[in-house]
């Protein structure tokens, strides 16, 4: 009976696995199968010969990152320090927006703030390197002209050339670039409370600021803690194409995160082993800290996304 | 409805019509085209079928090149078509050929079969063609590629120094511009005198293309002002005097120059975008006369000038002027001009997806003989050049399409064949410059009027006699054969040296912006001495012994193949 029954509650949910097929097999053949290139951390990698095909080296290329090349403990500075405070800025400036956002009345300026709030994200890294380099130029940004040019400043100051400000502008480019994305789903979030709940408040007399204190932001930690998990798990992942933008020989030695340090051994040294050697302690250190992180968010607030 | 339908038919009708012959067309099976990837192409024309030489080739070959600007990294490209084995026909390598894995990686065919016939390639590289098979990584001395750019037997001139301004250079009484303390000086009166640019900007003192990928490594070029030459993105450089390689920190005057361009920075005389700044962006400033002085590319200089002149502005032209370290001047270091034999910055070689090898070789076999390497360097004997008294000269319709820079110039198509093993340097069939744009006849056509008053001032004719003491100039050079210098700096990317090399490159890197932006002369030092205590804990004699062994080894090779081969 229970075979039974196990089996017509599949066959009841066929359809259901059927459109879940594509996307399993989109991740097994993009994701898990390309996993098979982790063998290039153990052997010394060719190219045109073959995985397994040279030398067995081991933990090699793992110890020579942590000891002989010296380089972890600025990579690992820079990409945490970077992303750390990266997702703070972004969670918290979202949830402001999002909050700010549901207060408006008006429908439509709600929907164009919300637009135009949005549009940085679809816009490519090369053009927002451009952008704040309009801006933000030392001799010619419109910035440093402008305060020049008032007397605030005798010398513009190299916002996008210097190592002092180079941690500044990947959180302000970042923070430009996806606050829409991210409050639109604490936008969500905040559509689902329930509001009986904004009824009785203001019934009881609560102000606007009383609501979003004790309605909204209580709601929305579930979403909050759900966010923090899952970038959690990316905290050692760096928009590419945003670093390989922003670097210089003024600041390199500041964006030197691990994506940017994987792509100057592999692909531009052309030691693959190494390359990928490195890549494996970023995604080891990244599944630690998803699991970590979730474990404590789940004896902390009972919110856990596994 | 009926006239929607019938409507609808009669358009499907018309394009079946227009695409069905245009689907089914077959190209011309004997028509090769060969995708030819490059850094930048300043031609509008992207195909050699498009360009009058090229037709003429086309005739004679049936092959046509296509040009594709990679618009990546080159390493990056490198790497990307090797792990993929997807290969170009015809690949271009950088420094590495030897040390890189293109040629285990199953990138490169065996060219000794291919060339057995070939011998206009075998007379015209007679003395190259052992180097090149140097650069067998296996060491088996197999011939797997050639090189073009490298000079035969006359030095390039020198090049790449400072641009200065010529109005500049007039209104503080034609200065003989030489250590770097001239420079600060010179420049701190020009920009006195001169605060503004012809659009009202504030001028800049010096502008230097840090940004570009090679940029970082500008500093360190200064050695090459003097006895030292070699490519600054390895971890040591070659004595031209000493027939040595040294550390490249341990040269004096690569500290001077970080002295140097912290002056600058300190009274203001360095452009303050000048760690964002690439080429592209120094043009713009340049096209309005903003730089005083730009670093290293002057290359730019023929176009910039160009541009200045149309604008009215012709008196602000940039012209070349030479530089050396304090400390070189003092200790009379002679300039040493490289004359590249093998030239393994441009490596080509044709790989497994060539679909008739046989054809490009044919090509280039062409193109190394008198009449072919005439023809894709010089143009059309009695259109772009003629003989006069013995002298082969550009005829002025020429010169004035060079000078316009139009369309009308590029369709000539020189140029366009030259990484089929086109050398530097003269002809050895003609004793002519091998490129038209050599000509020293050509070369001061091609100077405006401020360029030519500026030259005479200084009693010159042409700006390379700067460094010619014999014939005016004031800094004395001499040349240098180099062999197998290159190929010594070459290592394998998964060894300890490649590794090192890279760390030794990377810790200069970190310290560029640090050294040339400190406050004073002791946050200099202090870095300066933190750089090289960082420099020497990395064992930077890994990488110099490994040279110096690989180029002892190299040198007696070379030496025994020039014997067997006489």
């Amino acid at each position: 009976m229970k075979k039974n029954s196990k089996y017509l509650k599949l066959r009841e949910q066929l359809p259901l696995f059927c459109m879940l097929l594509p996307g399993f097999l989109s991740l097994l053949i993009f994701v898990y199968w390309p996993l098979r290139g982790w063998a290039m951390a153990f052997w010394k990698y060719t190219p045109g010969k073959g995985y397994f095909s040279g030398a067995f080296k081991g933990m090699e290329y793992f110890k020579m990152f942590f000891t002989t090349m010296n380089d972890a403990g600025t990579v690992v500075l820079n990409t945490l320090s970077i992303n750390f405070v990266t997702i703070a800025i972004n969670l918290s400036v979202a949830l402001l927006l999002a909050m700010l956002l549901n207060e408006m009345k008006n429908r439509r300026w709600k929907k164009v703030m919300q637009t135009l709030s949005f549009f940085p994200y679809f816009v490519s890294w090369s053009i927002t390197y451009s952008i704040f380099y309009a801006f933000l130029a030392a001799e010619n940004g419109a910035i440093n002209q402008a305060l020049v040019s008032v007397g605030l400043l005798s010398k513009g100051i190299d916002f996008l050339g210097s190592k002092n400000y180079a941690w500044q502008m990947i959180w302000l480019s970042n923070l430009w670039h996806y606050v829409g994305y991210n409050s639109i789903i604490f936008l969500s979030g905040i559509a689902g409370i329930d509001q009986e709940m904004y009824e009785a408040a203001e019934i009881d007399g609560a102000s606007r600021i009383g609501k979003m204190r004790y309605i909204t932001l209580p709601n929305l930690t579930k979403t909050l803690v759900m966010l923090l998990i899952l970038n959690s798990g990316s905290v050692f992942n760096s928009s590419f194409d945003q670093f390989y933008m922003f670097s210089n020989v003024g600041n390199m030695t500041s964006l030197e995160v691990f994506d940017m340090y994987i792509y100057r051994y592999g692909m531009k040294q052309g030691n693959f082993s190494y390359a990928t050697a490195v890549g494996i302690v970023k995604t080891a250190a990244s599944i630690i800290m998803l699991v970590t992180v979730n474990t404590v968010a789940k004896k902390l607030s009972n919110t856990s996304l596994f | 409805m009926k006239l929607t339908r019938i409507l609808a038919l009669l358009i499907t009708l018309v394009v079946a019509i227009v695409c069905i012959p245009v689907g089914f067309a077959e190209e011309n099976p004997e028509e090769y085209h060969i995708t030819m990837y490059c850094e930048g192409r300043s031609s509008p024309y992207s195909s050699t079928a498009d360009t009058i030489i090229g037709q003429i080739i086309k005739e004679k070959f049936n092959i046509v090149l296509d040009f594709e600007v990679m618009g990546q990294d080159w390493n990056e490209f490198v790497n990307q078509r090797l792990v993929s084995q997807d290969f170009p026909e015809i690949a271009l390598l950088r420094w590495d050929f030897a040390g890189s894995n293109w040629v285990n990686g199953g990138g490169a065919l065996e060219l000794d079969e291919l060339f057995a016939n070939a011998e206009n390639i075998k007379t015209l590289n007679k003395s190259r063609i052992p180097l090149w098979r140097m650069d067998d990584p296996t060491g088996q001395n197999r011939l797997l590629k050639w090189t073009y750019a490298g000079g035969l037997d006359e030095a390039m001139g020198p090049r790449n120094d400072v641009m200065v301004r010529a109005d500049v250079l007039k209104a503080l009484g034609y200065p003989k511009l030489r250590t770097l303390s001239d420079y600060i000086d010179f420049l701190k009166k020009a920009v006195e005198m001169f605060p503004t640019d012809h659009e009202g900007n504030q001028t800049i003192g010096m502008c230097v293309p840090f940004a570009e990928a090679w940029g970082v490594n500008l500093v360190n070029i200064i050695a090459e002002k003097g006895s030292f030459t070699g490519c600054t993105l390895f971890p040591t450089m070659y004595n031209c005097a000493e027939d040595t390689f040294v550390d490249i920190l341990e040269i004096p005057s690569v500290k001077e120059a970080y002295q140097f361009f912290n002056t600058l920075y300190r009274e203001g005389l360095l452009d303050g975008e000048v760690f964002t700044t690439t080429c592209t962006e120094i043009a713009e400033k340049m096209n309005t006369a903003q730089p005083i002085c730009v670093w290293y590319p002057s290359w730019m200089a023929t176009s910039i000038n160009r541009n200045l002149t149309a604008n009215g502005w012709e008196e602000s032209s940039y012209i070349a002027m030479p530089v050396q370290a304090d400390s070189q001047v003092e200790n009379g270091e002679l300039r040493y001009l490289g004359i590249w034999q093998g030239n393994s910055s441009y490596s080509l070689t044709i790989t497994p997806a060539a679909k008739h090898p046989e054809r490009i070789v044919e090509l280039m076999d062409y193109l190394a003989s008198p009449e072919g390497l005439s023809l894709v360097t010089w143009g059309i004997e009695g259109v772009h050049y003629t003989w006069e008294d013995g002298v082969k000269t550009p005829t002025p319709e020429f010169v004035e399409m060079y000078k316009a820079g139009e369309d009308e110039y590029y369709q000539i198509g020189l140029g366009d064949f030259d990484m089929l093993g086109i050398p530097d340097g003269l002809n050895p069939y003609d004793g002519e410059p091998v490129h038209i744009t050599g000509a020293q006849a050509f070369t001061q056509e091609l100077y405006n009027d401020a360029i030519r008053e500026t030259l005479a001032a200084y009693g010159i004719d042409l700006e390379e006699q700067i460094w010619n003491t014999e014939k005016g100039g004031w800094i004395e050079s001499t040349h240098v054969n180099l062999t197998v210098q290159p190929s010594a700096q070459v290592f394998d990317p998964d060894s300890t040296e490649a590794m090192v090399s890279e760390q030794l490159l990377q810790n200069r890197n970190n310290y560029m912006s640090t050294l040339i932006t400190a406050v004073d002369d002791a946050a200099f030092e202090a870095a300066w001495e933190q750089c090289l205590a960082d420099h020497k804990a990395l064992n930077p004699e890994i990488c110099t012994n490994y040279v110096l062994e690989r180029y002892a080894k190299l040198t007696a090779e070379y030496e025994a193949a020039i014997a067997a081969a006489e």
